[in-house]
């Protein structure tokens, strides 16, 4: 099940290409920015030249424009091959260059078109000074620097498909609140108290294989709340066969307590008939992606229901890699026909430990495939951080959540605490804060009927 | 060098990784590993972080492995676990997962085949008594676990004949485990959920049975007779046969008719019967 030697030629080359996608504009820059400022600096020590030429072009106000002109390139030079207002310089020459065009080389570079227009040295500095108007300077460049400083630029703030209040996943799976996973510390609570919770999630496998009290007690709770399901042994990414037996006990389980829907991890859990109980990371190669594609949609088959993948937490990235983590569920979910299940504090604990942008994460991650997302407490170690669903949401991952809801909308929120839990006025508490970030961030958005947000791909 | 495998060479290395119980240069060099692929070529498979090397990242993982593995039977083997001290505990959580890794979607399944190890194990500290605290507590996951069955009501009890009794057959429910001790285990393990004192764990014979009612873990500890009793019903015997040798032995102190009235009046208090059944007094002598 190897990649083909043409497949991993092809991956590595457009991710070499990619790496040095930097290169282009800069060495744009300093061959042209140093052209132009010592051609500039030739102008400025020979005005009178200048003006005489420019006179016998019939450009009006020859000196001025000899001035103008001489200066322009002389600091436009700089500012290119420093990548310093790298737009404005290049659109200012560019027009410099239609000049000359039409005035120093007349109609003749006409006569040159089309086989040897590029003989034209004002033409080929246009193309380039176009390119680096369209383009910008690239991230070699004091714009670059500048633009980080200010917080401008970034992504392009595309035109708005939908509006907020009325987002909705391809599947028109409920936005169903926010709620907590049920938990069997919590089970006496639920059942005396009835507490006002909007949802449960339920995982999957503490309920497949007994007949006891916690099947007992989910069968109430199913009663009074929705419930989804939440899987950890589904495994897959996993080269062993797809366990059959598995998917008829979650499907059974998913129509007795009426699931809205049933998720599970992007991973897999072990191989040669044995499971680690732990949600490995995969590499995201275009192998794997076929291999996962094919076994979601035999397992969406079997289920006669689509699933949703969660972004589990990784510590580790495998070199054979040659898709960001998020470009790879983002192709699943595509390819596969799933859904995804956004685990906002994953993608912060994967970022910290991969040393990726969580925010450019979100922004690959295709809006209407979104069904729910997931919220937890972490363990930091300093050196990385491990995904231990055992303490409060740090600011930074609320920061995170209040983005990924600008950018994906109103979906299902859980909080998830499965290690010293603590009272569930704690956890529900907890989780309430999601509501209280998520209408903070509408109120910011103004009006329902105006606010409008970026949508993927735009 | 290549750095990609494929994802079945790459899955059976990492697997191979985080069960092997060595240092992780030695997980790297196993057999095992180098099957999927050769140390040389692992050390490149994994890209390094900022802060951590490949092999490090690598040991994160590793080191989940054992910690959820002892979590899983600290759950379910809780009395064992006081017994032995956590050091011990976790040793013997390594050795066990060692020869007997998870091949279950569900963790609640690990433990199934701990009492068996425990019997393998000469150098465990009291052998003998870890080996009945595991099978209490094996018994327990697996009544705790059990479909939930009808309890028998009194209005079947009494559609029975009175001239019936002795050919009836009792079921017991399907969270049900009849159990025979050297050691006092079960009075171990009601000391740790600080039911009771703890008890001498010297040699001394227990009985009992393990049940669930009303969706509750119980255990109620028997005589010898009761359990004999008992387990010649659960074996299918009607009360005829079942009640006669327990009646016709000689026990110290001796069995009185008004015994087996309190135990069949606790037994049916507490639901351990699912339903009853009886042939006719001529089938049950054409049987015999």
């Amino acid at each position: 099940m190897g990649q083909t030697t043409v497949q991993r030629f092809a991956d590595r080359a457009l991710r070499a290409s990619s790496a040095l996608a930097f290169l282009a504009p800069l060495l744009t820059r300093l061959a042209i920015g140093s052209a132009y400022h010592f051609t500039g600096d030739g102008k400025l020590h020979h005005l009178d030249r200048t003006t005489q030429f420019f006179a016998s072009l019939s450009i009006p106000f020859p000196h001025f424009n000899a001035i103008f002109i001489a200066w322009l390139e002389f600091v436009g030079g700089l500012g290119l091959f420093f990548g310093l207002a790298t737009r404005i310089f290049a659109a200012l020459l560019s027009c410099s260059m239609i000049v000359a065009l039409i005035t120093s080389d007349g109609g003749e570079w006409l006569k040159k078109f089309p086989a040897d227009i590029t003989d034209v040295t004002s033409f080929t500095y246009l193309l380039f000074l176009i390119w680096l108007v369209l383009y910008g300077p690239g991230p070699v460049s004091i714009d670059n620097l500048l633009a980080k400083w200010l917080h401008i630029g970034g992504p392009r703030p595309p035109r708005a498909r939908t509006r907020i209040k009325s987002m909705a996943n391809r599947w028109d799976y409920k936005d169903l609140g926010f709620g907590i996973g049920l938990r069997s510390v919590h089970f006496q609570h639920i059942l005396d108290k009835n507490p006002a919770i909007d949802w449960f999630e339920v995982l999957s496998e503490n309920y497949m294989d007994t007949g006891g009290r916690p099947l007992h007690v989910l069968d109430q709770v199913a009663e009074r709340y929705p419930l989804v399901l939440h899987g950890v042994s589904l495994s897959v990414g996993s080269t062993d066969p797809i366990n059959f037996e598995y998917l008829k006990k979650l499907k059974a389980l998913a129509q007795r307590v009426k699931a809205n829907w049933v998720s599970d991890h992007l991973c897999w859990c072990g191989v040669t008939g044995l499971n680690t109980h732990d949600l490995l990371p995969m590499p995201y190669t275009t192998e794997a992606l076929r291999h996962t594609v094919a076994r979601v949609r035999t397992i969406q088959d079997f289920l006669e229901r689509p699933i949703a993948l969660e972004n589990a937490s990784t510590y580790l990235e495998f070199a054979a890699s040659t898709w960001p983590e998020s470009e790879f569920l983002a192709a699943l979910a595509e390819e596969a026909d799933c859904g995804i299940l956004l685990d906002v504090n994953n993608v912060y604990v994967s970022s910290y430990n991969h040393g990726f942008d969580p925010k450019a994460y979100i922004d690959r991650i295709p809006r209407d495939r979104v069904v729910q997302m997931h919220l937890a407490g972490h363990t930091n170690k300093g050196t990385h951080i491990v995904d231990t669903h055992n303490d409060y949401v740090i600011d930074t991952v609320w920061d995170l959540y209040r983005y990924a809801h600008r950018r994906l909308g109103g979906v299902a929120t859980l909080l998830e605490w499965d290690a010293n839990i603590p009272s569930f006025e704690v956890v529900h508490s907890e989780a309430l804060k999601a509501r209280k970030f998520r209408e903070q961030e509408e109120a910011q958005l103004k009006t329902p009927e105006l606010a409008e947000i970026p949508a993927y791909g735009d | 060098m290549a750095t990609d495998p494929g994802l079945e060479k790459i899955q059976r290395w990492m697997q191979a990784c985080i069960l092997n119980q060595g240092s992780v240069e030695e997980a790297i060099a196993s057999e095992s590993a180098q099957s999927a692929v050769p140390a040389e070529q692992a050390l490149k498979l994994v890209l390094p972080s900022n802060s951590l090397t490949a092999l490090e990242r690598l040991d994160i993982y590793r080191g989940m492995y054992l910690l959820r593995m002892e979590e899983a039977l600290s759950i379910d083997y809780p009395a064992l676990k006081h017994f032995l001290g956590d050091n011990e505990f976790m040793r013997l959580v390594a050795r066990y997962v060692d020869v007997y890794p998870s091949r279950s979607y569900t963790l609640n399944r690990l433990g199934d085949r701990l009492c068996e190890f425990v019997a393998t194990l000469d150098d465990l500290p009291r052998k003998e008594f870890c080996r009945d605290l595991a099978r209490l507590e094996y018994a327990l996951t697996c009544v705790f676990d059990a479909p939930e069955t009808t309890v028998l009501t009194s209005e079947a009890v009494s559609a029975v004949p009175q001239q019936a009794w002795e050919n009836v057959r009792l079921k017991p429910v399907e969270a049900f485990r009849l159990l025979e001790f050297e050691y006092p285990v079960s009075r171990y393990l009601g000391a740790v959920d600080g039911e009771n004192p703890f008890p001498r764990t010297a040699r001394k014979k227990s009985w009992l049975v393990a049940y669930r009612h009303n969706y509750g873990l119980h255990r109620m500890e028997l005589s010898q007779p009761a359990y004999e009793l008992l387990s010649a019903i659960a074996e299918g015997k009607t009360l005829g046969q079942a009640i006669a040798p327990v009646m016709a032995r000689r026990w110290r102190p001796a069995v009185k008719q008004s015994d087996l009235f309190g135990w069949f009046r606790d037994w049916m208090a507490e639901g351990l019967f699912q339903s009853l059944e009886w042939a006719d007094a001529q089938q049950s002598a054409a049987e015999r």
